[in-house]
């Protein structure tokens, strides 16, 4: 472990024992070495003493030549235990006096006698010799052998008392280290707790410790630090909650404006589709092309700007569900078959025999995708065509790669622009958007949706005026189930007139959207419409009804607050009934809150009429449509005979050729006309316009069902104009119109039987 | 001078060695005796008596013939340089430092120290029987006796002669105080 990486308690009390032992150690060392010298200077110092003594003592011995009185002073010698032996030599260096206190020690010591130096150490020994002077001459030579035991002993011991001195410093120097330490380390410790206290739990406290070192210096930053963070938290919060609620009134803003601008578009695409099925003349009939074609581009510029706000704002999500490539391809083919065939391009699939059939993954973004790229290349090619080739490598756990290229023969785009393409609201040119139209966010899209998916990209390369190719990357899941046939929608219960209709009640606020849904499902069911949801409920008390169609937005109650309220009614006959929801505001999330509030299925304006019927068809009770289904026959054997007012084609379609059924049909309608005859009449001259109405509606059904759309187009005008009282002036014209056409049409029914 | 000194010195040395054996004359060695006897002993400061050097006096009949100026002449003690004068009557001995008097009769030795009295005068008998006792400083034995030389420390204190008691360690002491009681 670095020392830097420990607790800076542990750091102190190392650093703090450390010196305290390095200086205990050095001057130990120090005290150890100068008192050694000391004492062996000391020592050196009292022998050297004791031999001049001794000499100076015998002086008189030596010239008087008197060795015993010498041999006399130097036993007392005895009294110094350090003293192993004493001599005095005379000026020839012979021994003239001698004191040994251990025979062991008798050693002669010549060379060192005969040589100048003052004194030797030899083995553990110190041995002096002093010349002794009388009268400044030299009359002989003090000798001394001198035990160093005594300084060995002293070493040993001092070593001894360094380690006790060592040991005990060392404890105290931890005790007080261990105590005083704290000092520091305590309120640096306290504010590393606070710190990762504050890192754990965000609750941003400050440290309570007043001081004025520069740990308090550390403590008040630190403080003012938390103050602003905490200061600026709330800050942060209130700037979060405000982002979040513009956000929220942003995607509010944009559900309401999808639903402001489809439910007109809903209204002009539902029109112009039912304009088609009336008589026009070819120019009219160019004008409502026009008008379709427009009204589809405005709802695809719509829907790109919304995807592309739910892009931005990151709340796309992709779907994971199995589906069937196949199809699509299949829908694809189709549609552009057709479209380039229009614009006199060809349209060429070249898929790999190894491309899965069914998927997992998100159908609608792939169809998307695909269109968008498949769009642009129609749009921007004028000779040759297109190409869309696929190709699959397996890969493993269960992946498949797949690579969609859609390549055209088209203007190309320019080698810098190539980048430019995918970027918001770009073109290749100003002028594209100009002779092409166009948002320019369809590319960006289709890049940030290749993006999201697994291993996706999207690619371009081109050139000018040889064509782009552009290239889809994405890795799907492979499913392993296989591919189920088409359904044709043609097997849905067949239209039929009678009591046992499926009574249909539609909430819908906007009056042509009514008129739209109640047209296109007049053939299959009656269908009531409720202005909102306060309607809704109050006719469900009255009346049974088998399906309700709720729009979601409508004044007094709108449809969450409807259903919601049907859910919580006691009768299990109506508060189990099936809900549709029927919604403009086509955003993310819509589906869920109408599933959420209880609803069973949920359908987005514009919507495809067969779509929705077979929506209803899938919801309502199955044992009443079995009841109603007519039995299967042989195909009609009707002779292609001229009739002039009831259209058999259309009988033969509703029936799918069953005669017996088509007869019956035709019978009903023969015994209905006198009697919805007069019952219009009647109310007509009583002014019970709401009876008419009624009447009016009835008689629209049976109309219907001959396939007599002219007329029926009349009677559902008369039973609109008659339920709310007005353009009673149109009335009677209706009226006559109905019986002529039906006397005449029930002529043709006569030869038809 | 210096070789020359160490030369003699240990020529001395050698001699007051080989003492017992002999081989020097008997005053050869006493005159060495009286060289370093210079050497333990201070005499008081008087105006007779001059400080520099040494007068020794040797009284009446001179045993030593050039013994004694072979010794002494040319060396110091006590970085005094010796004198030696040959005295035959008393009137002579104020000057003296050391008086050296031979084998005379009792009662002249009593007459003579009488005369000295108490001045600072250290006198040595050569060999003469109860010199000490008489009231003489130091005394020369006869040869083979266990101490060379005898010595009364109480007429030299009284004399204001100090005598290193080094000295006193090898010599004979005799004092008056025993005759007293």
């Amino acid at each position: 472990m670095n020392f830097k990486d420990i607790s800076i308690r542990s750091k102190i009390s190392i650093l703090v024992v450390g010196i305290c032992l390095a200086t205990l150690i050095v001057s130990s060392l120090l005290f150890f070495v100068f008192d050694s010298r000391q004492y062996k200077k000391m020592i050196l110092e009292k022998v050297t003493i004791t031999a001049d003594v001794i000499g100076g003592n015998n002086t008189a011995n030596i010239i008087f030549n008197n060795p015993q009185e010498a041999a006399t002073v130097l036993r007392t010698l005895i009294a110094d235990d350090g003293i192993n032996v004493a001599r005095i030599y005379d000026n020839d260096d012979n021994i003239f006096a001698e004191y040994i206190k251990e025979p062991e020690y008798a050693m002669s010591n010549l060379d060192f006698i005969t040589s100048n130096a003052s004194h030797k150490y030899v083995k553990r020994t110190l041995l002096v010799k002093r010349p002794i002077i009388l009268d400044n001459e030299k009359i002989g030579a003090t000798f001394l052998n001198y035990s160093m035991e005594g300084y060995y002993a002293r070493r040993i011991s001092f070593i001894h008392f360094l380690l006790g001195l060592f040991t005990a410093a060392l404890i105290i120097v931890l005790l007080l280290t261990v105590k005083l330490q704290r000092i520091i380390s305590t309120p640096i410790i306290n504010l590393t707790n606070t710190m990762r206290s504050i890192e754990k739990n965000l609750d941003y406290i400050t440290v309570d410790d007043k001081r004025k070192d520069e740990i308090g210096q550390l403590i008040n930053g630190f403080n003012s630090m938390i103050t602003q963070i905490k200061q600026q938290n709330q800050d942060l919060v209130l700037a979060k909650n405000q982002a979040e609620n513009s956000a929220k009134i942003k995607d509010q803003f944009l559900a309401n404006m999808s639903h402001e601008i489809r439910t007109p578009m809903n209204g002009v695409i539902g029109m112009a589709k039912l304009l088609e099925n009336t008589p026009l003349s070819a120019e009219q009939k160019c004008f409502l092309d026009n008008i379709s074609i427009s009204a589809s581009n405005l709802l695809v510029i719509i829907n790109d700007i919304l995807d592309f706000s739910k892009i931005e704002a990151g709340k796309m999500e992709l779907e994971e569900i199995e589906f069937n490539l196949s199809n699509i391809i299949d829908t694809l083919n189709v549609v552009y078959t057709k479209t380039t065939a229009d614009k006199r391009l060809y349209f060429k699939l070249n898929i790999d025999d190894n491309v899965p059939k069914m998927l997992w993954g998100d159908p609608t973004r792939l169809t998307q995708i695909l269109n968008n790229l498949i769009g642009n290349a129609v749009k921007f090619t004028e000779y040759g065509g297109i190409t869309l080739t696929i190709k699959s490598r397996e890969m493993s756990h269960n992946f498949t790669h797949l690579k969609f290229i859609v390549s055209d023969t088209g203007i190309g785009i320019p080698q810098e622009k190539q980048d430019l393409i995918f970027k918001s609201f770009s073109q290749a040119s100003s002028d594209t958007t100009r002779k092409y139209g166009g948002t320019g966010l369809g590319l960006t899209i289709s890049r940030q949706l290749a993006l999201m998916h697994k291993d996706g990209n999207l690619t371009v390369s081109s050139q000018i005026d040889k064509g782009s190719t552009f290239c889809f990357d994405v890795t799907y899941k492979q499913s392993n189930a296989t591919p189920e046939p088409i359904v044709k929608t043609t097997e849905r219960p067949k239209p039929i007139e009678g009591k046992n209709r499926v009574k249909v009640l539609l909430a819908e606020d906007n009056e042509i959207n009514q008129l739209f849904v109640k047209t296109i499902l007049k053939p299959y069911f009656d269908v009531y419409s409720a202005e909102n949801g306060k309607i809704v409920v109050d006719w469900l008390r009255k009346e049974d009804f088998d399906i309700i169609l709720m729009d979601l937005h409508m004044p007094e109650m709108d449809g969450y607050q409807a259903t919601s309220e049907i859910r919580k009614m006691d009768d299990e006959r109506i508060n189990n009934i099936p809900i549709i929801a029927l919604t403009a505001a086509a955003i993310k999330g819509e589906r869920e809150k109408c599933i959420d509030s209880g609803m069973n299925d949920y359908i987005s304006k514009p919507f495809n009429p067969d779509e929705l019927i077979d929506k209803i068809f899938s919801l309502v009770t199955p044992s009443e449509n079995i009841a109603n289904k007519p039995e299967e026959s042989p195909k009609s054997k009707i002779k292609p005979t001229e009739f002039k007012y009831i259209n058999t084609k259309y009988l033969d379609s509703i029936t799918d050729g069953d005669e017996n059924f088509q007869h019956q049909l035709v019978s009903i309608f023969i015994d209905q006309v006198p009697e919805l005859k007069n019952n219009m009449l009647e109310a007509f001259e009583s002014h019970n316009y709401h009876r008419l109405s009624e009447v009016a509606h009835k008689a629209k059904s049976s109309v219907a069902m001959m396939g007599m759309s002219q007329l029926r187009e009349h009677l559902a005008r008369l039973e609109q104009s008659a339920k709310e009282g007005i353009e009673a002036e149109t009335y009677k014209e209706k009226i006559d119109l109905f019986i002529v056409t039906c006397e005449a049409a029930i002529e043709e029914c006569k030869n038809l039987l | 001078m210096t070789t020359k000194r160490t030369i003699l010195m240990s020529a001395l040395l050698c001699l007051l060695t080989l003492t017992t054996k002999a081989q020097y004359a008997e005053y050869e060695i006493k005159a060495a005796y009286i060289f370093n006897f210079a050497k333990f002993i201070e005499w008081p400061e008087t105006e007779t008596t001059p400080s520099d050097s040494i007068y020794l006096c040797i009284y009446q009949k001179d045993p030593f013939g050039v013994i004694l100026e072979k010794t002494m002449v040319g060396r110091t003690a006590n970085g005094k340089s010796w004198s030696i004068k040959r005295i035959n009557s008393l009137k002579e001995v104020t000057k003296c430092h050391i008086l050296v008097i031979p084998d005379i009769s009792q009662h002249n030795v009593t007459k003579l120290l009488k005369e000295i009295g108490n001045k600072p005068i250290l006198t040595i008998g050569d060999e003469i029987p109860n010199f000490c006792n008489l009231g003489g400083i130091v005394n020369f034995t006869p040869q083979m006796s266990k101490c060379q030389f005898e010595m009364n420390n109480d007429v030299a204190c009284g004399n204001r002669i100090r005598i290193n008691p080094k000295l006193l360690q090898l010599a004979k002491i005799i004092s008056n105080k025993e005759d007293e009681f």
